[in-house]
C-alpha cells in the first residue's frame, strides 16, 4: 500500500528570476526523450570537444563555464532525489526501478542526465527549483532540507506560541519554525553550493596546459559528484527519507526542502547542534567549486526502528493533559478538506494505514496516528476522520534522543577537516 | 606517479557479516573510481542501517563478488584471524627498454581493508551465587545488539574515511578513459596477520 505524503516546496528566494542554463531553456516536457536529449547531447558534445587538441581559448572557457553551470543542477538533483520522498528513482521496496546496465538504455523509461558521468533519471521537480534560484552561477545555492512535523487532524495550535512546553514533542522548541497550520519545521541539513571566482585569471601559457586543466577540472568535478552521491546516503536524514518511502506506514512527519540563493541564518544553538562536512573544493583556472553541508546528527529518534525512547516528560504532556482537550471539540466527525492549506483542521497530507497494524509512531503530537482510520488517499477526503474516543490508554513509544550506549558523535562522526585546495 | 595508500580502519566482524561488510566497502571504493559513465544503484544493507552505492555494472559486480567468495573460503580455513584485503588500481605501461615488450602494472592507489573475523562468544549460562540468575540467551542477544550497533558505527566511519580520502587526494588519479567504466584494478586476497 502506498503512502501519499505530498512533498512541499518552499521558496524563499527574493530573486525570482529564471535560472538560465547554457541552452537558455528548461524544457517543460522532459518526459519526451527527444527533447531531453539536449542535456545528453550537451554532455556528449562537451566530452568529445574536450578531448580535441584543437580547442581554442574561447571554446575551453565556454566548456569550463558549462561544467560550472551544470554543477548546480546536478548537485541539486542528487540532494533532491535522496531527500524528497516519492520523487526518487527508488520504488517503495528500495529496489531500483530501471535496469542496472548502463547500456540497456531501452529498458529505461525516463531519459537520464549524464553530466559528470553520473546517469541520473531526469527530475523535473528538481529543475523547477532552479527557475527560482538565481541567474548567475556566482550566486550560491543554499538547499535546506527540512523535517516537517505534521499535526493530526483536529489539532489546533495553542494561542500562546511562546510556551513551547505545550508541544509534546520538540527538539529545542525555541528554534522550531511554527507554520500557520501548526506544523513544526526544523532544518536538518543545509547544503551550500558555490562557485568562488578568483580575481586574477590563470594566464598560464599554452593551450595544452589549459586543455589539461579543463580535463583535470572535469575529472575532479566527477569525483566530487561521486562523493556527494555517496555522502547524501550516509547522513542521518537519509534514514528518514527511506522510512518515508517505505510502504504502508503512516508518518506524522515528512521531509521537504527549499532552494534559495541567500543564507537564512541559523541560531548559534542550532548551528552548535549541527556538524559540518566540507568537500574539498575543485579548482579551475578562474575559481573553485565549493560544496559543504551542515547536518543535524540527532535524528535517530525519528526512525521507527530506533529502540530508544524519549523522556517520559514528553509523553505526559499530552496524555491526559489539557493539550488533549482540542480533541474534545470534535463532537462531530472531522472531515478532511480537499484544500489543505487554509483550515487548521485540515490535514496536509493523506495518511494511509495498514489494516489492523498498530504501528507505534516515532513521535506524536497528541493522539497517535495509529488511531486514525484508514480511509485511502487524499482524493477521498470525506472518509478521513479522527475519532478521539479511540485514544489508546498507552502512550506510544517515543524514542529518546540518544541511542543507548552511544552518542551521536559516534554514530555520525564529525567530518571536519581542512580542505586542501587542489593545485 | 606516486602510489597513494589508504589503510582503512579495522573492523571486527563475524563470519555471517563478512559478505555485506566487504560488498559495502569495496563497492564504495570502486564507485569513486568508476569515473566512466555509470548508472548508480543504491543497495540497502540487510544487517545494518546503511545504504551504499554500486556502479550498476554487471562485470564489476561479478568481479567483486568472486573475490568476496574467495575471501570467505580463506576465512573458513583460517578462522579467528586478522586479515587484510588489498584493492589496487593500476595503469598498464609498456616497458620499451625491455627486450620483451612487456606491459607493466603501475599501481597508483592501494586500499587496505582490515578485517578481524571473530566467532561469537558462547555464554555458558554459569553464574555466581551472589548474582541474580540471568538468561544466557538474553545476555547473548543484548551483547550481539551492542556489538552490531558498534560495527555499524565503525562501518560508517570506514565509508566516511573512503569519502574523505577520495576528496583530499585527487591529483594522482589518472586521466579518465571514456571507453572504460572503471580504472583497472585487482583485489588481492589476504595475507594473514596473527
Amino acid at each position: 500500500m502506498c503512502s501519499h505524503v505530498r512533498v512541499k516546496f518552499k521558496f524563499l528566494s527574493e530573486k525570482r528570476k529564471p535560472y538560465r542554463r547554457t541552452d537558455d531553456k528548461i524544457e517543460k516536457n522532459k518526459r519526451d526523450p527527444s527533447k531531453f536529449c539536449t542535456c545528453l547531447q550537451r554532455a556528449q558534445f562537451f566530452i568529445e570537444n574536450m578531448a580535441s587538441s584543437h580547442n581554442n581559448t574561447n571554446t575551453e572557457s565556454a566548456e569550463m563555464e558549462q561544467i560550472i553551470t551544470e554543477f548546480f543542477p546536478k548537485s541539486l538533483q542528487i540532494i533532491h532525489e535522496s531527500r524528497s520522498p516519492f520523487m526518487s528513482s527508488r520504488d517503495y521496496s528500495g529496489e531500483q526501478m530501471v535496469s542496472s546496465s548502463p547500456s540497456s538504455s531501452s529498458s529505461s523509461v525516463w531519459p537520464r542526465d549524464e553530466w559528470f558521468n553520473l546517469a541520473l533519471r531526469e527530475c523535473p521537480a528538481a529543475h523547477e527549483n532552479l527557475d527560482l534560484w538565481h541567474q548567475s552561477y556566482f550566486d550560491p545555492m543554499i538547499v535546506d532540507v527540512i523535517l516537517v512535523q505534521v499535526p493530526p487532524v483536529g489539532w489546533e495550535p495553542a494561542r500562546n506560541f511562546s510556551t513551547p512546553d505545550q508541544y509534546p514533542f520538540h527538539w529545542n522548541s525555541d528554534q522550531e519554525e511554527l507554520g500557520s497550520e501548526g506544523k513544526i519545521e526544523k532544518i536538518v541539513e543545509r547544503w551550500v553550493l558555490q562557485y568562488e571566482g578568483r580575481k586574477s585569471r590563470d594566464s598560464g601559457a599554452g593551450s595544452r596546459r589549459r586543455s589539461n586543466t579543463l580535463q583535470t577540472f572535469y575529472k575532479k568535478s566527477i569525483l566530487l559528484m561521486r562523493s556527494l552521491y555517496a555522502t547524501v546516503r550516509l547522513l542521518p536524514a537519509y534514514k528518514i527519507f527511506r522510512d518515508l518511502n517505505s510502504s504502508g506506514r503512516i508518518r506524522a512527519y515528512t521531509l521537504t526542502h527549499r532552494v534559495s540563493s541567500f543564507l537564512e541564518p541559523l541560531t548559534c544553538k542550532e548551528e552548535a547542534e549541527m556538524q559540518r562536512f566540507e568537500f574539498t573544493p575543485v579548482d579551475s583556472s578562474c575559481g573553485r567549486l565549493c560544496l559543504s553541508v551542515l547536518y543535524h546528527s540527532s535524528l535517530l529518534f525519528v526512525s521507527p526502528e530506533s529502540s530508544t525512547r524519549m523522556s517520559p516528560h514528553y509523553i505526559a504532556d499530552y496524555v491526559g493533559s489539557p493539550l488533549a482537550e482540542p480533541m474534545k471539540r470534535f463532537s462531530s466527525p472531522t472531515v478532511v478538506q480537499g484544500s489543505l492549506l487554509s483550515s487548521p483542521f485540515s490535514r496536509r497530507h493523506s495518511w494511509v494505514y495498514d489494516h489492523g497494524k498498530a504501528s507505534p509512531p516515532s513521535f506524536s503530537f497528541s493522539p497517535s496516528p495509529n488511531h486514525l482510520e484508514k480511509h485511502g488517499s487524499i482524493s477521498n477526503p470525506s472518509s478521513c476522520r479522527f475519532q478521539p474516543s479511540s485514544l489508546s490508554p498507552h502512550p506510544p513509544d517515543l524514542p529518546s534522543v540518544h541511542k543507548k550506549n552511544m552518542s551521536f558523535d559516534e554514530c555520525y562522526p564529525s567530518l571536519n577537516f581542512t580542505p586542501s585546495p587542489s593545485p | 606517479m606516486n602510489c597513494e595508500v589508504c589503510q582503512l580502519k579495522e573492523l571486527e566482524v563475524e563470519h555471517f557479516e563478512i559478505r555485506e561488510v566487504l560488498r559495502c566497502i569495496l563497492h564504495t571504493i570502486v564507485f569513486h573510481r568508476a569515473l566512466g559513465l555509470v548508472r548508480p544503484k543504491d543497495i540497502d544493507l540487510e544487517l545494518f542501517n546503511i545504504t551504499y552505492v554500486q556502479c550498476g555494472d554487471v562485470e564489476l559486480e561479478k568481479k567483486i563478488e568472486e573475490k568476496i567468495d574467495q575471501f570467505i573460503s580463506w576465512v573458513e580455513k583460517h578462522p579467528n584471524k586478522k586479515s587484510q584485503i588489498c584493492l589496487s588500481f593500476y595503469e598498464m605501461k609498456n616497458k620499451h627498454h625491455s627486450w620483451f615488450n612487456k606491459n607493466e602494472r603501475l599501481y597508483w592507489e592501494q586500499w587496505f581493508v582490515n578485517l578481524h573475523v571473530t566467532h561469537p562468544k558462547v555464554h555458558s549460562g554459569k553464574f555466581h551465587n551472589s548474582k541474580p540468575m540471568v538468561d544466557p540467551e538474553e545476555t547473548a542477544s543484548e551483547d550481539r545488539g551492542v556489538r552490531r550497533e558498534a560495527l555499524e558505527v565503525s562501518l560508517r566511519d570506514v565509508l566516511f574515511q573512503i569519502i574523505k580520502f577520495v576528496n583530499e587526494k585527487k591529483d594522482h588519479v589518472p586521466p579518465i578513459n571514456e571507453k572504460a567504466i572503471c580504472f583497472p584494478f585487482e583485489i588481492t586476497i589476504p595475507r594473514k596477520f596473527l
